[in-house]
């Protein structure tokens, strides 16, 4: 394992990576001691400033401090793609386990069943699902988790299918041993390193959908800060205020490209047999 | 069979880069074939037999692999900067294992039209396909339209060999190596395809290489063998000779483990 | 033929889940469904609720329900939208051509461009325009849509001023020529077009990339230098198909995906397809037209995976001649 993480260091990308996704958790911790302003603060003859000394990113249409807004905001998007890529690797590799290791009719149920969500455009669904219920923080998160665990699934089960041929797992089952310890012992430990990679990728997408969400108002609700809600109001003014489309763009395109990249590095350490980018 | 040498291999090494570093396979080759002689290369997978096949028809770098020193030479010019331009016409290789070294999505008969066309573009398309007929009549395949039409997949282990041995003589090449031209086939199908070869050179009048692991094939189809141990050449010298009165430890015990067969 | 026909059946199964799940959602709902009409007029009594719930069929047993449900989804009867009562499948049809145009076009030039960049970054492997495409892809990856829809909006249709930067026809359409309606058209599409394209590049230009690895590592490569082909074609006649076999099924299953793009961007470019129809429905609590484009879709993107299957199977001669 040490090894790895020392091979890992070695790839340019992925320390950048791990740079800026330390660096936004450092932010999003200290919060409080490290924005000038209060998130909520609204000072309506200051609505609309241009990126100054006092404002870094500027202010929005309410007068509060975009810098500030944005630095809460990153709670949001951490928070929001832990939590839903939580759900979703509990769910899809239990199913996926579960698929893959019993075969036969509960592999068939759930293959179809995961084949049906697939079919849907999985935004839409979210956007209908959240519609339907009420729009905010817990339910993105919990309807990206439950609409999003097909593919991962489908993964954990192509793994366990492999595995399941490869010798030492015959070796086990000769040896008697109960089903629960070659899954812990031998099954677990190998799709650790797909795990890692589908993660990082996956926490990825979940920020880009709640950023997506949050902009077309059905995602966190104000007054919570989330980078995607901030681009909304600067779709209103982006004639007149730029400042307020660019930075939580930025914002958002250097954290899902950290995720990305730390997760392609994990990919060429743990699995050689891929190709590299280096 | 004049003295003539037809290929010489002078201090030949060679190898691959294996995730960025270079492993050493063939090291100081020397060897020399005579214009028109059957010639064998003997020895056991990772000995580097095959390697030394893939360095004389420049096919090394597929698998990034390397020359590093030493020379080939062809007709006594050098081989390793020429052979881009000659193989599948003066030089060629069939190469091993049927099942894969034909494209799964491209019909056989378009295949070796394809090693005629590319040092034939003025041959009209009556003459093209005379001459496919012919290659295959002599690589006894008579059921030619049909073989031509076929995949890959629809054509047993045996004729997939004589469909790699028609592309390779299509061109009437001077030099033909076999690589292990029996692996992947049934025992029945090896003996035919090996009888095969010899009555190729002897109609086509052309040098053959044999690289094969079985000396015992060594010695029943060339007239020379070299014996190949860990990328080095321990023996080369007439196949009977070799066979029946072995010189070094290595090929030593291979014949002893034939002749227990045999026996 | 014989293919064609077991497919269609192994779908059936999935198309009745895609009944169920849509079913379902509709009932996700706290409250019963017609409360989101009537809780937009608070005119509406006690009573009028009532005999809404008895048209909707809501105060059968829930089976009932579902079996009405797909009875008329059988006919592509959503029901009547909540905002303009006219029937939902007529709205929806309306837009669809517009969305499908986008996604044609997009799907397009996703492919001529993803497919000949990952060919391309696979031959020169860690070069530095390797690298170089890499990287460009990671961050056409990581881009938010919307906020690229936003950005491309101020550059070109705020500061440049030189393209459209909603709907998809001017003003004057019907005055125009055919000539003048093609190009006002391609004028319209070509921002939504390029934001499409930009963030789906990545995965097919990746999955050629690799593919296109894999193929030149095999046997059959070695056999055509061997004959004496140059790398080039070497690469055009045999490399090439088969690398791209596989990215049929690639292309195929990135449809929904696309699809689900749509919604974005048409927003923020007025764009009218079923995209913005949806977000607008969505919004609206517009529950039968948000049901029929729901089901519709997932009808769209099976329909899809089905054509490209029967396509992969007539491409690789391994399978049609068995």
């Amino acid at each position: 394992m040490g090894n790895n993480i020392k091979k890992l260091l070695k790839n340019k990308f992925a320390v950048i990576g791990l740079t800026i996704i330390f660096l936004l958790i450092f932010v999003a911790v200290f919060a409080s001691v490290i924005s000038p302003y209060t998130p909520s603060e609204q000072n309506l003859s200051e609505r609309l400033l241009k990126p100054s000394m006092e404002h870094f990113f500027g202010t929005d249409d309410l007068g509060r401090d975009i810098f500030t807004r944005m630095i809460y905001g990153s709670r949001i998007s951490l928070i929001v793609g832990f939590i839903s890529v939580l759900i979703i690797l509990i769910i899809g590799t239990f199913l996926g386990i579960v698929s893959g290791f019993y075969g036969g009719k509960i592999d068939y149920v759930i293959m179809r069943f995961t084949d049906i969500v697939l079919c849907f455009p999985i935004f839409f669904l979210i956007l209908l699902i959240i519609a339907f219920l009420e729009p905010n923080i817990y339910n993105v998160m919990i309807v990206i988790g439950f609409t999003s665990w097909p593919g991962l699934a489908r993964l954990v089960r192509a793994e366990v299918l492999s595995l399941k041929e490869r010798e030492f797992i015959l070796v086990a089952k000769m040896m008697a041993l109960s089903n629960i310890k070659i899954f812990t012992v031998h099954i677990l430990p190998n799709i650790i390193s797909p795990l890692m990679v589908y993660s990082s990728l996956a926490i990825g997408g979940a920020i880009l959908t709640e950023s997506s969400l949050s902009f077309l108002g059905l995602g966190v609700q104000p007054p919570m800060p989330s980078w995607g809600q901030i681009l909304t109001s600067g779709k209103d003014y982006i004639y007149i205020a730029w400042w307020l489309s660019i930075f939580p763009g930025i914002a958002i395109l250097l954290t899902v490209l950290s995720f990305n990249l730390v997760g392609e590095a994990i990919r060429d350490v743990f699995d050689p047999k891929e190709d590299h980018i280096e | 069979m004049n003295n003539k040498n037809i290929l010489s291999i002078n201090n030949l090494s060679a190898g691959y880069y294996v995730n960025g570093q270079y492993i050493n396979v063939l090291k100081d080759i020397n060897l020399n074939i005579k214009e028109g002689e059957s010639f064998a290369i003997v020895g056991q997978s990772g000995s580097g037999k095959s390697t030394l096949a893939l360095a004389i028809m420049g096919l090394l770098s597929i698998d990034n692999g390397k020359i590093i020193n030493g020379q080939i030479k062809f007709n006594d010019e050098d081989l390793i900067s020429k052979v881009k331009h000659i193989r599948g016409k003066d030089i060629s290789i069939v190469l091993q294992d049927p099942h894969s070294y034909l494209n799964p999505v491209i019909k056989v008969g378009q295949q070796v039209r394809e090693a005629l066309e590319i040092y034939n573009i003025n041959l009209t398309s009556k003459e093209i396909n005379e001459k496919i007929k012919d290659t295959f009549i002599k690589v006894k395949l008579d059921d030619v339209e049909r073989i031509y039409n076929s995949y890959p997949h629809q054509l047993s282990g045996g004729q997939k060999q004589r469909i790699l041995i028609a592309m390779a003589i299509i061109n009437n090449p001077k030099f033909l190596i076999a690589d292990e031209p029996t692996s992947g086939l049934d025992l029945s199908v090896q003996k035919q395809i090996l009888e095969l070869f010899v009555e190729l050179r002897n109609q086509l009048n052309l040098t053959l290489l044999i690289i094969t692991h079985n000396i015992l094939i060594a010695k029943k189809f060339s007239d020379t063998t070299a014996v190949l141990l860990n990328g080095e050449v321990v023996e080369n010298d007439n196949s009977e000779k070799l066979f029946f009165n072995p010189q070094h430890n290595y090929t030593k015990l291979l014949c002893k483990h034939i002749k227990k067969i045999e026996n | 033929m014989y293919y064609l026909i077991k497919r269609i059946i192994s779908s059936i199964p999935i198309l009745f889940g895609i009944t169920i799940i849509t079913f379902f959602i509709m009932h996700l709902t706290p409250g019963k469904p017609t409360d989101l009409m009537t809780d937009m007029n608070i005119k509406v009594t006690a009573e009028a609720k009532e005999r809404l719930q008895r048209l909707y069929g809501l105060d059968k047993p829930i089976y009932v329900q579902y079996i009405d449900w797909v009875k008329r989804l059988v006919f592509f009867d959503f029901g009547n939208s909540f905002r303009d009562a006219r029937p939902a499948k007529n709205k929806i049809l309306e837009r669809l051509p517009a969305t499908i145009l986008l996604n044609f076009v997009s799907l397009f030039f996703i492919c001529l461009i993803a497919i000949p960049l990952g060919i391309y970054s696979a031959i020169k492997k860690d070069s530095v325009i390797d690298k170089g495409i890499t990287i460009f892809l990671f961050i056409s990856f990581s881009i938010p849509s919307f906020w690229l829809a936003l950005v491309f909006m101020i550059l070109f249709g705020v500061q440049l001023g030189c393209l459209p930067i909603s709907g998809l026809y001017s003003f004057d359409f019907n005055n125009m020529t055919i000539l003048m309606k093609l190009l006002d058209i391609s004028k319209h599409l070509i921002l939504p077009v390029a934001v499409s394209v930009i963030t789906s590049l990545a995965i097919l230009s990746r999955y050629t990339r690799s593919g296109m690895l894999e193929v030149l590592k095999q046997d059959y490569i070695k056999t055509a230098y061997a004959k004496g082909l140059t790398e080039k074609q070497v690469i055009i006649k045999h490399a090439l198909k088969n690398a791209l076999l596989p990215m049929i099924t690639i292309i195929g299953l990135s449809i929904p995906g696309l699809i689900g793009g749509s919604f974005i961007f048409e927003t923020i470019f007025s764009y009218p397809g079923i995209g913005r129809l949806g977000y607008e429905a969505v919004m609206a609590r517009d529950y039968p037209v948000v049901m029929g484009i729901a089901t519709l879709t997932a009808i769209l993107t099976l329909l899809g995976n089905i054509i490209a299957d029967i396509s992969y199977t007539y491409a690789d001669p391994r399978i049609k001649y068995k």
